[in-house]
């Protein structure tokens, strides 16, 4: 397990329930995580085996029952909702399997969204972005008239439209055909160059062999990482 | 961007989804601004009309015989009066009474009345259309008095009683001839209620006999009984009330003429406020229930903005923020479809007579004040609807509002 205390995003033995029909199911039941800077980072797992609650967890959109989150070093526990939110647009960025962008707003509104205020430093930063993950030409475009390769893409250059140091994905390629998912991934790698952690949240096993580091999870836990030759799909 | 930015970009992108509501609300607004236009020109036109009526603009002076100092109301007096600041007119008002009897009116005592041009009795039979003002020797009676139809009279040369002064405290009978030209109705009785109206010089002249001097010394040194002295405007009655106390006269002000609108203007008033509570009312309701509908459908936007670092003030002031656009943009509209409205309004109340004075020719608008209160209003009632399902909306966690990832 890496215990490194530089890592930009640390989670230790978080447990979370949920009550359904009266039962008490238990999601997760310890689960450890740590990001390193610059390292893609794949979690996979089984359907139900508690991933996405991690990751909502992980990125603040959830409250854990006991454990602890550190972002950059800083426990979140006592941080108020607003806190979190400053801290979510601050050091976090998302990329949702379904895009979720926002169909009434062009390319560059949605990459400036978490840029609210930003004026035309936003607008500047959005259309950077954009260039850079290919798509400068489609900035007027509105998600319904890109392609799914496409909307990923913008959805990548507005998760890090405030230069987060955590990149969080949950099968960010899902929904991706076999090319754009190559072109995603490989913004996922530029990304972690520029020393940020990135999560990926995959069923995927080409999402897994690019992955610097893999962590597995079964039944609300995580099992050591699994360090793998980059791109090699070997197990270290 | 900014949030309010965000705000009208949403309503310009989702503009189909609030289009319900900018209708509901332009209807809103367009039936208030309607029947609050015709009820601010009724208002204003009644000002003109009864507020600013000459008998409501009318200072009545009076000859105090028991008043030490109290000036008579002589020629002198007129002149004095008619000199004073916002007086435009005085009439001299003098009562004097006569008799008449033959074969089919048994006897009735009248007072011959000076007649005020201000305040004419309403007619109700004339030997020709402009009876006022009266020619020298002629007579307007009531229709019936002391229990006689004088209505047979009318058009008649007839012969009256009247009294003379002979010597200190003794009369005689004289008469003198009158045509009857015209009749009123006896239910006016604004100047007591044996009234009958005479030319000036009639009453002048039968005064002077009854004080046993000519009309010239009668109008010099008796004087007469009452002078209403008109206003310019309505606002100086009080000070002109004032200047003619001071300078020795016994005044008062008559009552309003009438003191509330026609029947019609004051229910549309009533209705137009009636319809503003209602309206206001399914505007709020409205604005609650499409903000409720908006916002279940944009739970998961909801979601995507707060996991992108959107604070809760923030979704709350977006969802507030196109509430009120879409409030200014119905208020707008309603603004032009409830001009549109008075100006049909107006054409419907110029077909009914007892309205029609009141209705202005030009097109009928509400004052500044209430036009911005309305719209101010609306605006309100929008973003007051919208409130609690945003408010809702803002405080759902964002792993609640996005199911998927």
């Amino acid at each position: 397990m890496n215990t490194n205390t530089d890592s930009p995003l640390q989670v230790r033995d978080v447990h979370k329930s949920f009550a359904l029909h009266g039962e008490r199911i238990d999601v997760l039941r310890g689960a450890d995580l740590s990001l390193a800077a610059g390292k893609v980072t794949a979690l996979v797992g089984r359907s139900g085996s508690g991933k996405t609650t991690l990751l909502q967890i992980a990125g603040l959109l959830a409250g854990a029952d006991r454990g602890s989150v550190r972002i950059s070093g800083r426990d979140v526990h006592e941080l108020s909702d607003n806190r979190r939110a400053d801290l979510r647009r601050r050091s976090l960025g998302f990329v949702f399997q379904a895009f979720n962008l926002l169909p009434q707003h062009t390319a560059a509104k949605n990459v400036a969204l978490p840029h609210l205020g930003g004026g035309r430093d936003a607008a500047r930063r959005a259309h950077e972005l954009l260039g850079r993950v290919g798509l400068g030409a489609r900035a007027g475009h509105r998600p319904g008239e890109l392609s799914a390769g496409e909307q990923q893409r913008v959805a990548v250059a507005r998760a890090l439209v405030n230069d987060p140091v955590v990149v969080l994905a949950d099968e960010p390629t899902g929904n991706l055909d076999a090319d754009s998912e190559a072109a995603v991934l490989a913004l996922f790698r530029e990304i972690a160059r520029d020393g940020r952690g990135v999560l990926l949240v995959t069923h995927s096993e080409a999402v897994c062999r690019s992955a610097d580091v893999v962590i597995r999870m079964s039944d609300g836990v995580t099992v050591p990482d699994v360090l793998l030759d980059s791109g090699a799909g070997v197990q270290r | 961007m900014s949030i309010l930015a965000l705000s009208a970009a949403n309503v310009r992108s989702m503009w189909r989804r609030f289009v319900g509501l900018t209708a509901l609300l332009t209807v809103t607004v367009g039936v208030c601004v309607t029947a609050l236009a015709v009820s601010a020109s009724a208002d204003r036109a009644a000002h003109d009309r009864v507020q600013e009526g000459a008998a409501n603009r009318t200072v009545t002076v009076e000859r105090a015989f028991d008043r030490p100092g109290a000036q008579p109301l002589t020629d002198a007096a007129l002149r004095t009066l008619k000199g004073l600041p916002h007086v435009t007119a005085v009439e001299p008002r003098a009562q004097v009474s006569f008799g008449y009897k033959d074969a089919t009116v048994m006897g009735v005592l009248l007072y011959a009345t000076t007649v005020r041009s201000s305040v004419t009795p309403p007619i109700v039979g004339q030997t020709r259309p402009d009876l006022f003002p009266l020619r020298t020797g002629e007579v307007v009676l009531p229709a019936t008095s002391q229990g006689s139809d004088l209505s047979t009279l009318l058009g008649r040369k007839i012969t009256v009683d009247i009294t003379r002064l002979v010597s200190s405290g003794q009369g005689t009978g004289a008469q003198d001839g009158v045509t009857v030209v015209g009749l009123f109705d006896p239910g006016w009785q604004v100047d007591g209620a044996d009234a009958a109206y005479a030319d000036n010089d009639t009453v002048v002249e039968w005064s002077a006999a009854r004080a046993g001097v000519t009309a010239a010394q009668f109008t010099a040194n008796v004087g007469y009984d009452k002078v209403s002295v008109i206003v310019d405007e309505a606002r100086n009655v009080d000070a002109t009330l004032q200047l003619v106390q001071s300078a020795g006269f016994v005044g008062s002000t008559l009552q309003q003429e009438l003191s509330a609108l026609p029947g019609v203007l004051a229910m549309i008033r009533t209705t137009g406020t009636l319809l503003l509570a209602v309206l206001g009312l399914v505007a709020l309701v409205g604005a609650i229930v499409v903000t409720g509908a908006l916002t279940r459908q944009r739970i998961r936007e909801i979601g995507i903005l707060k996991a992108v670092g959107f604070r809760s003030a923030a979704v709350l002031a977006m969802f507030v923020g196109e509430m009120a656009v879409v409030g200014v943009l119905g208020a707008a509209a309603g603004a032009l479809v409830g001009a549109a409205g008075a100006a049909a309004a107006v054409t419907v109340l110029r077909g009914l007579p007892e309205a029609a004075a009141y209705v202005p020719d030009a097109l009928p608008l509400p004052d500044t004040t209430t036009f911005g209160g309305l719209l101010l209003l609306t605006v309100l009632i929008t973003v007051a609807g919208a409130l609690l399902p945003a408010l809702r909306a803002a405080r759902l966690a964002p792993s609640d509002a996005i199911k998927e990832w």
